[in-house]
Parts: C-alpha cells; structure tokens; sequence
C-alpha cells in the first residue's frame, strides 16, 4: 500500500460556522455571497458539472450544485433512463434550454474536455470505481459516501486522486457544518483534557447474502443490469435492487458501521486530530446473552479509545459523535445540537440551527476547492483513513473476535483471515 | 472494444437469465451451511458440483467467498478448473485472489497465459492486485501487436500496480507503438504514473523522474500530462524552483494551476528555494494569479513560507484589486497578532478600507480573518471600531455599505464574544432610529455575549421583537452557552411572572436548557390547565439523559392520575418513549416495558412495548415478547416480534457462542409451542436451522 502523499489541509474553524449557525433562521447574518446566491459570477469562474447515478440523496446535491451561480451543470449519466430523463427535464428547466446531455455510459461523459467535475451519487458498489475513472479523465469529484466497499477500494482511491492531483470531496459534509465543527474544535483545544474517549454514532453493522427472486430483465435502454452491477458479483435482475433496496446486500454495501460510520467515525478521527492513522485494535463486543452487540471498540496506538455504538446517544440527533477528556465532554448530532458535561464547557457552546444532512456548506467548499486547487475538508486521504478505520471495525464483528491493524502497512497484524478479507474481487473487465 | 466486452458479457448474462425458471429449486439449507461454514472440503465439493445455473452460481459465490478466507492450496485446482467460465471465473478469482499462497499466484499466471477474452482480463486484474512480479515476463509476452484494447489495458493496469523499473521499461516501450484507442492510451498513461509513484514510494526517485518527465508527451491528454508535470516537481523538491517558475509564469492554465497546486505540497525543507524563486516570479504575475498564489503561501505555515508572504501582503496591500484583497484576508487569518503588531496594523488597514466597500465577497473574508485571528490586541482594535460607531451613530445609517458594514463588525465582536462590548451593543439595539438590520445583528451579538446576570438585558431588548422565531433563536442561543441550572433558574423566574401566552412560548426553552431546575418547572406545569397541554408535550420530548428517571416518574404519574384521558394516554406514550430511546441496561427496558404494559389502559399503547423490544437485538428481548404471547390478543404481535428480532441476532461462529445459539434455539421453540401461524414458525424454523 501506498501512503499518502497530500496531507489533510484546510481552512480553520469558522469559515462557515456563521454560516452553518443562524443561516437558517437569521438569513441577513450571512452574505448571501458565501452561499452563492447572489450576483452573475465571470465564465471564467464557472465550474462545469457532470452528474453520476442521480436518485434522491443526489438530487438533492444537484439541486444545491445547480443554485449556485459560480456552477453550470451539463451532462447527467445514468443506467436508468427515466433518471436521465428526469434530471435532464430538471436541468433545461432550471437553465431555460436544452443542453444537458444524457450518457449510459460514464466514460463519455468524462471524456468530455468541457467538464470540470462531476458529481457521483451511485449505489456504494459504484462510488471508489466512478471515482477512480474520474480521477482517471482529469475530472474534479464530490462523491457521496462510503466511498468505497473494502480497505483495498480506499486505497485505490485515495492513490488515483492524489495520482491525478485532482480534487475530491466525500459527502461527508458533517466536516463544514457548525455544531460539527464547534465540537471538534473543543476536543482540539484541550478544553476536555486529554481526550481519552470518541465516540461514532454507526448502525447495526450485518449484511446479508441472499439475493431477491429474479424477474425478467428489462430493455437495456431502460435499465442497464449490466453497468448497475458494474465490478460486483453477478446475481439476476430484480427492481428492488435498481430502486434502492440494494441496501443491507453484502455485494453492494458496507453494512451499517460503513452506512454512518463513513461520516461519525471520520469526525472522531478529525476531532482526535488522526486524520492520518486509524486504530490498532478493534475488539467487538458482545451482549450478555453472547449474542453479538452492534458496538465495537477501537483503540489508537496511544490508547484513545473509538467506540462505535448505535445505543445511548443523548438523542441530539442521528449521527451523533461524543468526544470524552479527562475534563469533560462535549456531544452533538444532526439536529445542531450540543451538550457538554459542564457549565463550564457551556461558555463555549453555539446555537445552531442548520442539520447535518444539509450538503450546502459542503459543496459551497467543494467548488471553492476546485477553483483554489485547495484540498478541501473531507479530502480523500482523511475520508480514505476513517473508512479504512471502518472497513476495519466490520472485518472485526463480521469475525467475532478482536484484531490487531497496523495502519501504515493496513495490514492485520497474525491474523491471515482477516487481510483476506482486505479487498473483493471485480468483475472483469473492471479494474481499478 | 471496452463496449464490445460488455455487451458480450450481456449477451451471455441474458442467456443464462433464460435458464432461471427452470433450474432445480435452491438447497437453502446448504447456503445457510456455506456462510459460516469452516469446512474447506465442503467448499471444494461446492466448487466441484457441475451447474451453471443461478442457483449454481449463488451458492459458488457463497463458497468462494468462503474459500477467500479460509481456502488453502488445496482448492486451488478445483478453483483453475472453473476459471474459464465467464460465470464462475468471479467466484474462482474471489477465492484465488486472496490466497497469500506461490501456488495462487503460479495458477493465475498459468491461467492468464492460456485463457481469452473476460475470463483472462479478469485474471490479469487479480494478479495486478497480488503485485505479483513473478508475472511480469508473462505480461510483457501478453501485449503482442494483436492483443485486443481490453488485453492491453488490463496488461497495462497490472504492470502499473506492479510498479517496478522493469514493469516500468515495458510501459515506457509501449509509448512507442502510440496506441490510437484514447482508452488504451489512458490505460498506459495510467499505468506509468502509478509505476512512477510506486518507484517513488520505493526510493527509486531517479527511475520515477524519468518516468514521470516521459510521460509529459503530447501523446497523452493535457491532465495526464499535468499530473505527471506536478509530480515532476515534487519529486525533484528544491531543485525544481526553477521549472515551478516558468510554470506559474505559463501562459496555460493547466500548467498555472499544477504549479500553484505543489506550492501547498512542498516539504519545509525545500521551501528555501523554492520561495525565493516564488518572491522573484511573484511581480510578474498578472493579479488573479498573485491572488491564487498568496492563498496557497497562506495555507502553508512554516517559517520560510511566512518569511516569504508577510513583505508580499505588504507590499500588495496597496493593490486595489478584489481578488487580492480577499487572498490577503484569508492568508491573514493564520497570524498570531499578539505577537506581530506590524500585522495587526495591516489587518486593521485592511478591514478599514473594506467595511464601508459594501463588497460583500470582500467583507465575508474580513470577517473571517477578524474571527480568526489570535490575540487580544485584536479584542481592542474591534472594541475601538464598535465605539467609534456608537459615538458617530453610525447605526442610524441606511445605505446599504454602512448596514453591511456595521453588520461586519458587529458580527466579528460575536463571534470573537468580546464581554467589553456589550454596553455599546445594548445602546445600538436601544438606539431610536438604529437601522433594523443593524439593530439585529446588535441583538444576536448580545445572544452570544452576555452573562448570566446581564439575561434579563436580554429580555429587555427583545420588548420590541415581533418575530416569534427570532425571540425562540435569541433566547437559545442565550441559554445554551450559561451556566444550566442558574441559567433555568432565570428563566423560570420570567416564567412564573409569565401570563398564559408567554408561558407557552417559555415552555420550549425550558426544555433546551434542560436539567432539574427546568424539569421542576415543567411537572408543575403538567399540572395546571393553562400550560398541561403544551407541557405535557414537552415533557414527552424532553432529552436531557440525566433527568430520564424523574421524566419517567413524571410520566407515569401522569399516566395514572391525570383527571383527563387524553393526558393519561399522553403520560404512557411518553413514558415508554423514555426505553425506546435512552439507554438503560436491558433487564432496566424491560422492566420499564412491563410497567407500561400494566400501566396503559388501550391495547394499542400496550403494544408499542413491542417496538422497544425490537430495538433490542439480544436473546432476552426475543424473550421478553414472547412472554406476551400468552396473551391471546397480543399472541401475533409477540411472536412476530420475538422472530423479527431473532432474525436479526449475530452469534459468534466459533465455540464461545455455543450457549448462546442453545439459547435462541430455545426461544424458537417457544415460538413454535406459542404460534399457529405457519409463516412464522417457518421463520423460526429457518432461525433455528441456521444455529441449531
């Protein structure tokens, strides 16, 4: 494995705290300009945008793409017609032409010379393959998350973008929301002591093997089976699948340590500041009755503690994260809330308003990052480490038994079943 | 070619669709056995079953993905046997691929030399992963004239992954033959560079560079090139000052941008140079690219980088352009003031010409910078500014640069929470005649200043809000950074004096503030008829973990002794909210689920106990609902809970989770003695097959 060569760098807290604070309901805090609303901007400065499997979650980061006026978007691609045709309808409507233009295939829309970026919302199996392809054509990617199935897939990802010195921003847009921010900053300040606990908000991690019965396949034109299954496993056609029941399939997801974990685990790692490691050991936990509990802990080589937990959150919000000090600590979730363990700590807390799904903050760095050639927050290396760190909890409780990693060589350390289960194979003619 | 093979592979996939509805039905019991099991020479046996089918192919994967974790050599042949099928080559390769075994990597080469079309490319793939430099004669032999694209590309990927001087030769001969198919181009382009990198990665840096600087040819498309051009000059560090100049001097953006991107990358060491370069290009620059060039120095903070940008932001401050000005901001926000006061006097010179500007672009930047930076001579020059404002009654401006100006300021002096400023704030929001858009920014700034004893300030100033939601957002953000059980104290202090209205609107608050203090408040409010309608509801949200057991009192309470029924039904709701949602041990929720189920007088609100269980993915949940299945009204509802949740439950596979799977086991069979519904003693029965 290779390691990495650009390091995590950004602009400090509070570039969009205010932002991400009383935007919601004291607009006339905010220029309207950070947030892209106003003005006509030079087409020297426009971003051009391309669009990868678009469904719901996506659309909704088209539609924060598309409202600013620094970005033109050009080219949907999608293997389900009806989606091309959807967002194309969308896309003209919103410009008053007919220029967006519909590929099958993602190829040929990357190999367009006019697009800077593109903006990936696949079904997981897809999301480190279109990424690593655009990264191939020179293209810029802001892509949903988990961005990737395996350690092996992070790997490869973060090695192509830093290959090709593009731009990459994961969906894990929890990195450029306030609260979020508020509370790494308190963990990064010292104001908790030593931290000594974080904690990541993830989902019951099981995954399953079976495949839905199988039903006629429909045209191609309409749904191309083939490109929706792209490098997995083979398994026959079935609409579930194609309209987002693919979810909870071990072929096609990461299981729900992967499903959250992708942004609590990352904001654990960005709050510890271990953006650029992962734990040592993961050691899944058990109920009383012997039966797997959804909870595994990690431990970083200085003896910080990960706990991936889905129980007793202080009801914050989904995707919680607590970060735990000697001298306290501080709690926060989607609904821009926080809590702390003292009176103390409170003189440092905000209101917030704004809820952690909201990708605008997010995308309005991302397009910056494109322009500046910054390494935005949720930069690959960063994502590519705290999903490694995933990657690594789910081959634990999927053993049943602690194991050891050593994040410089991400290897397990005397434990062959569980490199083996680094990677999975890809469907030819699929290759990273 | 690249669509060629898919729709070969298409063709083939829907063939074998075909096949579907008359294949043997699924041995359901074998799969729930390959999914855990430990048995290789049942793998194998599955391995070796002759079949193409669906079902054949569903339980192949299922065994390879076995055999990827615990295979040995010995399933080796049976897996070669199925690699030329292009519907189990996938499973074979699943297994073969993660074999850390000479004999995996012996049978790919073997395979890869023999097979055609996808089954080799996808061989070829798998030895890529492997690194297997044991291959590299045999994929050098791969790529003869006739090889299709789609051979040469996997060829080309394997060689890159491999990453060797010898994979790189073979790589750097192939430029020769110029490949005319823009993918097999990208491939070998691809291939290169991540040859290159891993040479670098190795130590090798002399053999990278090469390849590197080969790979700039105008064979390749632009942002290959440019890739290559970047790591060109990181690879070459210090040394490289040179070449970064003419690139940040070229008239091609791309080679602009690629420059600019490694003046972020640079290690310290090498910034000597390569600064100095930087200061010499720097006035040759058009004003856009100083701008992008002032903000990647900005992100650096290493000493040699700072000696470099501090006589640039200097000297550019007299530069009137936009663009400049913002990058000065954003590479000011980094400065520790405290310790450079010639900064701290270019910050405030800055700040000075922008606030009246109107810019809004210009004035987001200055805020940031402002909020950014360290030190507390910077808390007194924006004090100075604010009383300035004040005694100049700025305020009552109303064209727009001086609202957005004073906002700016304003809004710093919040963020920065400076304690002095608050009587100045208090006389802009009392101000006749202040500018409403100044007014409230005065207003949230006080939110986020004032102290504990100053809350009252607070309500005074807000007399005159219309705005519901502005009040609810100012209160908030009051209380939500004061001490809590003072804060609450305040707060409940204004409630009591409240009329009817108010409380309403206090209600809420209480309930974000949270602690005993407003908890009091709140159950005592339960109980009188203005406010039991809204804090009844409120109690039924309330989230503070530390109060969960007095909630839970409150609630039952509520629930038995509420004179009206629609209280009653509220106050168990809200109770059994309390296991469903906050974490107690389990014996605790189930406890509580009991007491509900005893407590609530509908059937409907008895039942929401199930959903608590289903919560719980542990053997004592499965157990606990199926308690309730001796009650015949609640036989289905428990039983199906029971199985939901056992359906659920992960056990180790090894020995420690032999009491455990006895134990769901049991469960089960409670289900089949306590159900009639053969659907769901189907699901039992498939629970208790697969840990039997």
């Amino acid at each position: 494995m290779k390691q990495n060569k650009l390091g995590a760098s950004r602009r400090d807290f509070l570039k969009s705290a205010a932002l991400t604070g009383a935007a919601a309901l004291v607009p006339q805090l905010i220029p309207g300009s950070v947030l892209g609303l106003d003005g006509a901007v030079a087409p020297s400065a426009t971003v051009y945008l391309g669009a990868i499997g678009i469904q719901s979650r996506g659309f909704h980061d088209l539609t924060c793409f598309v409202n600013r006026p620094d970005v033109r978007f050009i080219g949907i691609c999608d293997i389900q017609k009806k989606q091309r045709l959807k967002i194309k309808d969308f896309a003209d409507k919103k410009y008053n032409n007919t220029d967006c233009a519909m590929y099958k295939d993602m190829e040929d829309l990357l190999v367009r010379d006019d697009i800077d970026a593109v903006l990936i919302a696949t079904g997981d199996r897809w999301h480190s393959m279109a990424s690593i392809t655009a990264a191939k054509f020179g293209k810029d990617v802001y892509c949903e998350k988990p961005l990737s199935l395996t350690i092996r897939e992070s790997r490869a990802l973060a090695d192509a973008v830093n290959r090709y010195g593009i731009i990459y921003q994961a969906g894990t847009q929890r990195r450029n929301i306030g609260n979020f921010m508020l509370a790494a900053k308190i963990a990064q300040s010292g104001k908790l002591g030593k931290l000594t606990e974080v904690h990541a908000n993830t989902l019951w991690p099981a995954t399953r093997e079976t495949w839905l019965e199988a039903q006629p396949l429909p045209p191609v034109d309409e749904v191309d089976w083939e490109r929706w299954l792209g490098p997995c496993p083979w398994r026959p056609y079935n609409e579930a699948y194609v309209k987002g029941q693919w979810r909870g399939h071990y072929d096609f997801h990461g299981g729900g340590i992967l499903e959250w974990g992708s942004h609590t685990v990352d904001l654990c790692q960005w709050a510890a500041q271990k953006d650029d490691t992962a734990p040592v050991e993961y050691i899944p936990q058990f109920n009383a009755d012997g039966s797997k509990a959804g909870n595994i802990q990690a431990l970083y080589s200085d003896g910080l503690k990960l706990v991936m937990r889905s129980s007793g959150w202080l009801g914050l919000g989904t995707c919680s994260a607590r970060y735990v000090g000697e001298e306290g600590w501080v709690e926060t979730g989607d609904s821009g809330k926080m809590a702390v363990s003292s009176d103390a700590l409170r003189g440092e807390l905000k209101y917030f308003g704004m809820p952690g799904t909201d990708p605008r903050t997010h995308i309005a760095e991302f397009v910056e990052c494109v322009k500046s050639r910054r390494n935005p927050a949720a930069n690959v290396n960063v994502a590519a480490q705290s999903h490694i760190a995933s990657h690594c909890a789910y081959i634990a409780w999927q053993l049943g038994r602690t194991v050891k990693f050593d994040p410089a060589k991400e290897e397990f350390i005397g434990d062959e079943e569980a490199n083996r289960m680094r990677t999975r194979s890809l469907r030819a003619p699929y290759t990273f | 070619m690249k669509k060629s093979i898919a729709l070969t592979s298409m063709f083939l996939f829907a063939l074998m669709f075909g096949t579907i509805c008359s294949v043997r039905a699924l041995d359901q019991e074998l799969a729930n056995e390959l999914l855990t099991s430990t048995d290789q020479a049942l793998l194998i046996k599955v391995m070796s079953t002759p079949g193409e089918t669906p079902d054949d192919i569903y339980l192949k994967s299922l065994a390879g993905k076995r055999l990827a974790r615990i295979g040995t050599d010995e399933a080796i042949p049976v897996l070669v046997k199925m690699l030329p099928s292009e519907k189990l080559n996938m499973s074979a390769r699943y297994a073969l691929e993660a074999m850390p075994t000479a004999k995996a990597d012996e049978a790919l080469r073997k395979a890869a030399a023999e097979l055609t079309g996808l089954p080799q490319i996808g061989v070829i793939d798998s030895i890529g992963t492997r690194r297997d430099m044991g291959s590299i004669s045999l994929l050098k032999g791969l790529l003869a004239k006739d090889a299709s694209a789609g051979l040469k590309k996997a060829v080309y990927a394997a060689l890159g992954s491999i990453g060797t001087a010898e994979a790189a030769d073979i790589l750097l001969a192939e430029m020769k033959n110029k490949p005319e198919n823009a993918f097999v181009c990208n491939g070998l382009a691809d291939g290169l560079l991540e040859c290159a990198e891993t040479l670098e990665a190795a130590g090798n840096t002399a053999k990278a560079t090469a390849v590197y600087d080969a790979i700039v040819n105008p064979m390749f498309p632009v942002f290959v090139q440019k890739a290559a051009a970047y790591h060109g000059l990181l690879i070459r560090k210090g040394d490289a000052a040179s070449i970064l100049v003419d690139k940040l001097q070229s008239p091609k953006k791309c080679c602009f941008t690629g420059g600019l991107k490694t003046i972020r990358q640079y290690n310290a060491a090498d910034m000597d140079k390569i600064g100095k370069a930087i200061a010499e290009v720097f006035p040759k620059l058009d004003n856009e690219r100083k701008a992008y060039v002032i903000r990647a120095l900005g992100d650096r903070t290493d000493d040699a980088s700072r000696a470099v940008l501090f006589p640039i932001l200097v000297k550019e401050s007299a530069n009137g352009n936009d663009l400049i000005k913002s990058a000065i901001f954003e590479a000011l926000e980094k400065v520790d003031y405290d310790k450079n006061a010639e900064a701290l006097s270019l910050l405030d010179k800055q700040i000075d010409q922008v606030l009246l500007s109107g810019n809004t672009d210009l004035l987001a930047a200055a805020k940031e910078a402002s909020v950014q930076a360290k030190g507390k001579a910077v808390d007194a020059c924006f004090l100075k500014g604010l009383e300035d404002l004040v005694a100049k009654e700025m305020m009552k401006k109303s064209d727009a640069n001086a609202v957005s100006g004073a906002q700016t300021l304003i809004d710093i002096i919040a963020d920065r929470r400076i304690p002095a400023s608050v009587p100045s704030l208090v006389k802009i929001a009392k101000t006749e005649g202040c500018n409403p858009a100044v007014r409230n920014s005065a207003v949230s700034a006080l939110s986020e200043i004032v102290s504990l004893n100053q809350v009252p300030m607070i309500f005074d100033v807000l007399k005159s809000e219309k705005d519901q939601k502005r009040v609810d957002w100012i209160l908030n953000a009051t209380c939500t950074r004061l001490p809590r059980e003072s804060c609450a104290a305040e707060i409940v202090k204004v409630f009591n004096a409240a009329g009817t209205a108010e409380k309403q609107e206090l209600l809420p608050l209480l309930k974000q503030i949270g602690g005993k203090t407003a908890l009091t408040c709140v159950e005592q409010a339960c109980w009188n008829a203005d406010t039991v309608e809204n804090a009844t509801k409120i109690l039924g949200e309330w989230n503070t973990p530390d109060d969960m057991d007095a909630v839970a009192a409150a609630c039952l309470k509520i629930a038995k002794e509420s004179p009206n029924r629609k209280y009653q039904v509220r106050g168990i709701r809200s109770y059994i909210r309390i296991p469903r949602q906050f974490n107690f041990p389990v014996a605790q929720k189930i406890a509580m689920c009991k007491t509900a189920f005893d407590a609530a007088s509908r059937k409907e609100d008895k039942a929401l106990i199930f959903d608590v269980f289903t919560r719980m993915k542990d053997i004592a949940s499965v157990n606990a609902a199926l308690d309730y299945a001796k009650i015949p009204e609640f036989n289905g509802q428990a039983c199906s809970t029971a199985v939901s949740i056992a359906e659920q439950i992960a056990l180790p596979e090894n020995a420690s989770g032999k009491k455990a799977r006895a134990a769901l086991c049991d469960a089960m069979k409670r289900v089949f003695e306590l159900t009639n519904n053969d659907s769901l003693k189907n699901r039992a029965q498939k629970v208790y097959d697969r840990w039997k």
